[in-house]
């Protein structure tokens, strides 16, 4: 975090953040994320990055606009960063914009979209048809747990539903409860979940 | 080690100080179990229902806790997770089972599974609740509107549960006295 009488500027390295910027025109406020940035435009927005270092922006309320630094514009020149910009895409509100993904399409949401998306800032995760692969890739970043899908057909079951984060028993007891899914914990930090018709069966012999 | 605030003095309204892996943990099994132990002879000579009941009601506060809904007629999944929201846990079912269904409006205050049950009444959803109080929300294969719901099976299956649960001590009521009032110290087994 950088805040001077010119600019103020957040960096995010990883994670996901949410501002609700006081606006001031005089000291517009700006987040460097990897490679693009965005300068805010008196709103309310979150950004993300994820593994892949992809960068998702999501305008709750307001304007957002990013750019990308002018090629030889050192990281460091963090005021020249913020100004000298290139590839400027505007988005507005119920917007969302994945970037490094190779197209740089922008979405409208619904308002239920927008409140699930932003959902985690009250402790909870809301799936609305995401994938299993997803929604334990979400609940992870949430846990100090790894969760591992070991059936393949499994990863494409869509879910639906709330969790809240930290809850790691209610989304085991919520899986296996709900979508007859086994699990194994393999240490203290892994969990094996599987199908539960393809359990071993010990009771052959 | 005992966990307290040292932001404000110690309250006679304090009386839960939750800690783990302590030897009070230890004392406080050993103090329930000798409790139990000693106490069985008089319940099973002024009624056993009675404790057992009231076991059976701590092991499932959680289940029938008395809470506030307000949730809108809206899509099955919409609602439920509306419902998840309200009853503060955390519920993931099938999106393909619930998105085409519509689930009832429910206002007022209700247990949770009877809100549930209201919720998802005449949907085909079938509603179970497991022995720890998970709930499950499927859709029946040989559905014909009306909404099944099940709970634990019998009064007998919640008593077992509740005196295994008892015996095993995963929860204990240890009490220490400082002088300046009486703190009970609850103690809970660590996440697994």
């Amino acid at each position: 975090v950088g805040f001077s009488v010119q600019q103020r500027i957040v960096q995010l390295e990883r994670g996901e953040l949410h501002i609700d910027v006081a606006h001031d025109p005089t000291r517009p406020l700006s987040v460097i994320a990897g490679w693009p940035y965005c300068q805010a435009v008196g709103t309310a927005f979150s950004v993300r990055i994820d593994d892949s270092q992809q960068v998702e922006v999501l305008v709750a309320d307001g304007r957002v606009q990013i750019g990308v630094p002018e090629p030889g514009t050192a990281d460091t020149d963090q005021l020249a960063l913020t100004r000298e910009m290139a590839n400027k895409i505007l988005i507005s509100q119920a917007e969302r914009v994945l970037l490094n993904s190779g197209e740089e399409s922008v979405e409208v949401l619904e308002p239920e979209e927008i409140e699930a998306q932003l959902s985690w800032r009250s402790g909870n995760l809301i799936f609305r048809g995401e994938s299993l692969a997803t929604t334990v890739s979400e609940v992870g970043r949430y846990t100090s747990v790894e969760f591992v899908i070991k059936d393949e057909e499994l990863r494409r079951v869509r879910v639906a539903g709330l969790f809240k984060t930290g809850d790691v028993a209610g989304f085991l007891s919520s899986l296996e409860a709900n979508f007859d899914i086994a699990y194994e914990r393999t240490d203290d930090e892994t969990v094996l979940l599987f199908a539960a018709t393809s359990l071993p069966t010990d009771d052959s012999n | 080690m005992i966990r307290i605030s040292k932001q404000r003095p110690f309250a006679a309204t304090d009386w839960r100080i939750y800690f783990s892996r302590s030897s009070y943990t230890v004392a406080g099994r050993r103090l329930v179990a000798r409790a139990f132990m000693a106490f069985l002879p008089l319940c099973a000579r002024f009624g056993l229902v009675y404790l057992t009941i009231g076991l059976c009601v701590a092991s499932h506060a959680h289940a029938s806790d008395t809470l506030t809904f307000d949730i809108a007629k809206a899509r099955a999944d919409l609602a439920l997770i509306a419902f998840a929201e309200q009853a503060d846990r955390t519920l993931l079912f099938s999106f393909d089972e619930t998105h085409d269904k519509t689930a009832n409006r429910v206002s007022g205050q209700y247990e949770v599974v009877e809100a549930l049950e209201l919720l998802l009444a005449g949907t085909g959803l079938s509603i179970s609740m497991g022995t720890q109080g998970q709930l499950s929300v499927v859709a029946d294969a040989d559905s014909n509107g009306d909404t099944v719901v099940n709970k634990p099976k019998s009064i007998l299956a919640r008593i077992g549960m509740a005196l295994t649960s008892a015996v095993v001590g995963s929860s204990a009521i240890a009490q220490e006295s400082n002088g300046t009032g009486t703190q009970n110290a609850s103690a809970q087994t660590s996440r697994p």
